[in-house]
């Protein structure tokens, strides 16, 4: 097979395999067989991958490679990403002390290792994607290039590999350099612990619970459970015994909803109401059943935790966080947190003076003892506040069990791998810009780009959460450019890549897992959907550049 | 006869380029209808002043820019084809190189976009680097290169894949009369071999010396085309030359062309001596008088290569290197200068394979003053290297078998 015809099939595997992941996708909504779609995206998740490193495989592709390593080497840049990396990392366990535990610090050591990481790369490989190829313009090395047996394209994939290369290279250092400032972190921690003497017994304690607390909730990939959803039969309950009311409530002149307005037949009009009627009364369900009165116990049941060992020295983690109706006040309110399952399992209760913090994110250890045969764990809550505030759990994620499902070296390796897939989207990125853009105008205009998908997805999730313009909506300005905003942020970010979607540093640093569905989801959307996609598109535009033009 | 499109190796039809500004009005028409055609195995120069559509035509042949009418071939397909790519070389006006690779390294790079085999590359890549005199500064950076040094390995990697076509565009610019001189000779040694030249230049000694035909651009059009030898033969003239005369037999000839033309039209005198010539004689004289010590001749072609060279390293260094040679590299200094022709000899004894046969093309009126005075033992060695480097083409090649459409 020529070397032409190789590529070509390469490209059309590449095309098939997203066209079977997005056919996949599609037909799910259609047809109720979760498992068989997700093996058949996985499966064409891993084809075109496959294709798209095909067309890596390609002498010119790696002569061109090893040019961009050589230049990034050569010219110093690789090294001062590293230096720089080393100064701003190594310096941290030695000057932030976080929240005075070792748990913190690792917290803080981790998160700000990888963010630093992920940082310094993504300017590396901006800077890298947008001057390498603008100086083979700017020196004219094009002119030679375009004189050589090879495609345009094969030179933009070269430089991609490149710089890819250069990526994994220091991404691997940055991984080493945080394994090794945790690992030495919690030594020096042990031998602390060591040397205190055993007369001091509650200091020692709690250097080893210290210890401890670190291992299970940060050196550790622990996944997120989250609560069962309330019982179908208990919304429709509600439902039935609220909706006659509710719609009578609706159908007085005054409150008729907009939709029902103006419509003649009766019967019509009647249905219109008993559904919107409904629809209120699911969504109050759902506050009313996240919401706890003074004095009222909630409770929630959390299932599937087979996975967790059910001692008494293993635990799982209850994370939570929640709102107090009484906005005003700082204390904390006192709460009365039980688990287990009843005449099933142990019994385990908080203190009686816990309290804890509203607005703020919370973790409770729980023995492992409290799950039952069945991997089921009931969590009951009491508002035990004197002050008789209402306490509320605003959204789904607000209460979840955190269970230990790997170790940390394998979450870190899941994270840099998802930093790497965010580095290359930028990568490509670039490279793109640099197609059809010269110098400075491509990296402003990819940063520009980069920037935007970052803030379309904040605005949008600040709009979704109930941000307002204007709160009465009185200005007709403040209106018009709300709804504008909505309309733009809403397409962009449908439209950009879902960077928002993918926190590794955030999972890792806090001992939560980084699944490999996070790292599958990140290779399908960032590398090969956007990426791809744009790769393609870069590469057709530079294939139809006038490049004796372009030269400056 | 008229000439199939398989006997040329360039053709262009009707070529035009406009650029145009940013809203797309025509601004500089910098070829107009363009009609090229340069034979198979000739040295064909591009001539004309700076701005007169030279470069633009080169860049227009190598797919660089896109016609804005008109049609062009090249080695029989279109200027963009990857298969041309493979059986071309290009030396740009300027060398444009990565100045962060060696010599070495810069050869092995575009020897591998070539699609040159490893054991190809590392004997072409010696080879070249030894050809064009860069063997003492092969592990430098290009970037501490001197302009001629980096004019010799930017000619070393348009050479590097043994093009069937060669483009270049001023070869001789940054080069020292001796270096210039160098080229042309390499540029005939090419032609010998069947290879194809397309040579833009601006300076017309350079061209005539080695161009088989030229053709003017002015304003992008192309004025006269046509061999050296018509263009510049002056029939209407008669030219006698004899050995030095005494003022009073001087006399007595001029007496006796009378006969045969108006006294006012017959000229009687001293030739004058080309100042190329005059240099390079100049520089052999001094180079006896004076032999040449240790890093003298590097830097320079390969001597057994291009005879007449072998030039005293003082004035060489003075013309042309402002960068020293490390002196780690040079022989020692006491060593007889006869002796670095054999020290070089054996190095391409090493590259070199056992010399083909060459069959003689057909002769230029330049080639053949040069080859007279050539000593059989260097054109031998200067064959061994080159055909190592340069083969000729084949003649069941997919260039001849393939019909132009």
């Amino acid at each position: 097979m020529t070397a032409t015809a190789r590529h070509r099939v390469a490209a059309l595997t590449f095309a098939g395999g997203l066209v079977a992941h997005l056919a996949a996708g599609g037909l799910s909504l259609l047809f109720d067989a979760p498992a068989v779609f997700r093996a058949v995206r996985i499966l064409a998740t891993v084809v075109a991958l496959g294709a798209a490193l095909a067309l890596f495989l390609d002498r010119a592709v790696w002569t061109i490679a090893r040019n961009t390593i050589a230049q990034a080497v050569r010219v110093k840049l690789a090294f001062v990403i590293m230096a720089a990396y080393l100064v701003l990392v190594l310096a941290i366990p030695f000057t932030v002390r976080g929240d005075g535990t070792l748990r913190g610090l690792l917290n803080v050591v981790i998160n700000y290792s990888l963010i630093v990481g992920g940082l310094l790369l993504g300017i590396l490989s901006l800077t890298l994607s947008t001057t390498s190829l603008w100086s083979e313009f700017r020196d004219r090395q094009i002119f030679l290039l375009e004189a050589k047996p090879l495609r345009r394209w094969q030179v933009l994939l070269g430089k991609l590999l490149g710089i890819l290369l250069i990526n994994a290279a220091l991404l691997a250092f940055m991984g080493l350099v945080t394994w090794g400032s945790v690992h030495y972190l919690v030594a020096r921690a042990e031998r602390a612990a060591a040397r205190i003497p055993a007369a001091e017994s509650f200091k020692k304690s709690q250097a080893e619970k210290g210890l401890r607390d670190a291992r299970e909730q940060i050196l550790a990939a622990r996944r997120t459970v989250l609560p069962d959803p309330p019982p179908e039969s208990d919304l429709e309950e509600f439902i039935r015994r609220n909706l006659d009311m509710r719609a009578r409530q609706l159908e007085h002149p005054e409150r008729l909803p907009p939709e029902a307005k103006g419509i003649p037949d009766e019967a019509t009009r009647r249905a219109i109401i008993r559904n919107l009627a409904a629809a209120q009364l699911a969504a109050e369900f759902r506050g009313l059943v996240n919401a706890v009165p003074p004095l009222f116990t909630r409770v929630w049941r959390f299932s599937g935790l087979t996975a967790v060992p059910r001692t008494r020295q293993a635990t799982v983690t209850l994370r939570f966080k929640f709102f107090s109706s009484d906005r005003k006040s700082e204390e904390p309110d006192h709460v009365c947190w039980e688990f287990g399952v009843p005449n099933r399992t142990k019994w385990y209760q908080s203190r009686p003076d816990a309290a804890y913090l509203p607005d703020e994110v919370h973790e409770l250890q729980v023995p492992a003892d409290a799950i039952d045969q069945e991997g089921v764990l009931e969590v009951r809550f009491t508002n035990r506040e004197p002050r008789k505030p209402t306490l509320i759990f605003s959204s789904t994620d607000s209460i979840q069990v955190l269970i230990p499902v790997g170790g940390f070296a394998g979450n870190l390796v899941r994270a840099l791998a998802v930093i790497f897939l965010e580095v290359l989207f930028i990568t490509i990125l670039g490279l793109f810009c640099s197609a059809f853009l010269g110098f400075p105008v491509s990296p402003i205009v990819a940063l520009a780009i980069l920037l935007l998908t970052l803030l379309a997805s904040t605005v949008k999730g600040e709009l979704d959460k109930g941000f307002t313009f204007d709160q009465n909506l009185t200005s007709p300005v403040a209106r018009a450019a709300e709804k504008v905003t909505r309309v733009v942020t809403t397409v962009l970010d449908a439209v950009l890549p879902p960077f928002h979607k993918f926190t590794p540093s955030a999972l890792v640093s806090s001992g939560e897992e980084v699944s490999l569905g996070l790292v599958h989801e990140a290779t399908w959307s960032l590398a090969l959907v956007y990426g791809g996609l744009l790769m393609l598109l870069g590469m057709h535009i530079f294939e139809r550049r006038e490049i004796g033009l372009a030269v400056p | 006869m008229a000439q199939k499109s398989d006997d040329y190796a360039v053709q262009t039809l009707q070529l035009t380029k406009v650029f145009r500004d940013f809203w797309r009005r025509p601004k500089v028409r910098a070829v107009d209808q363009l009609t090229l055609d340069v034979r198979r195995g000739e040295v064909f120069g591009l001539l004309g002043p700076n701005g007169s559509g030279k470069s633009t035509t080169i860049k227009l042949l190598l797919g660089l820019l896109f016609p804005t009418s008109g049609g062009i071939r090249v080695l029989g397909r279109p200027p963009r084809d990857v298969s041309v790519k493979a059986r071309l070389g290009f030396l740009p006006e300027e060398t444009y190189l990565y100045p962060y690779l060696n010599a070495a390294e810069t050869l092995e790079f575009f020897g591998r976009l070539s699609g040159l085999s490893r054991h190809e590359r590392r004997r072409r890549v010696g080879a070249l680097i030894e050809m064009v005199g860069l063997g003492h500064v092969r592990n430098r950076p290009l970037r501490e290169y001197s302009k001629g040094m980096a004019r010799r390995i930017g000619l070393a990697q348009a050479l590097v894949n043994d093009p069937e076509l060669l483009l270049l565009d001023e070869p001789t610019t940054g080069l020292d009369p001796l270096g210039a001189r160098e080229v042309k000779d390499l540029i005939l040694e090419l032609k010998k071999r069947g290879k194809t030249v397309l040579l833009c230049s601006h300076l017309l000694a350079h061209a005539e010396d080695v161009c088989d035909r030229i053709g003017i651009l002015y304003g992008g059009k192309l004025c006269v085309s046509g061999s050296v030898a018509t263009l510049l033969a002056k029939s209407q003239l008669t030219q006698i030359t004899l050995p030095a005369l005494p003022p009073e037999e001087t006399a007595r000839v001029r007496t006796l062309l009378g006969e045969f033309a108006q006294p006012d039209a017959i000229e009687v005198g001293h030739p004058v001596d080309r100042l190329e010539s005059f240099f390079l004689r100049a520089i052999e004289e001094a180079r006896q008088a004076r032999p040449e010590t240790g890093g003298a001749a590097a830097g320079r072609f390969e001597p057994s290569l291009f005879r007449k060279l072998e030039a005293p390293a003082e004035v060489i260094e003075r013309l042309t290197r402002p960068v020293e040679p490390p002196p780690v590299e040079a022989p020692p200094p006491s060593e007889p200068v006869g002796a670095e022709p054999d020290v070089r000899r054996e190095i391409l004894e090493r590259l070199t394979e056992k010399p083909a046969a060459v069959e003689s093309p057909a002769e230029d009126t330049v080639g053949q003053a040069n080859r007279a005075t050539e000593e059989p033992a260097d054109a031998e060695e200067r064959r061994s290297v080159l055909d190592r480097l340069v083969q000729k083409p084949k003649p069941d090649s997919d260039a001849t078998r393939k019909p132009s459409p």
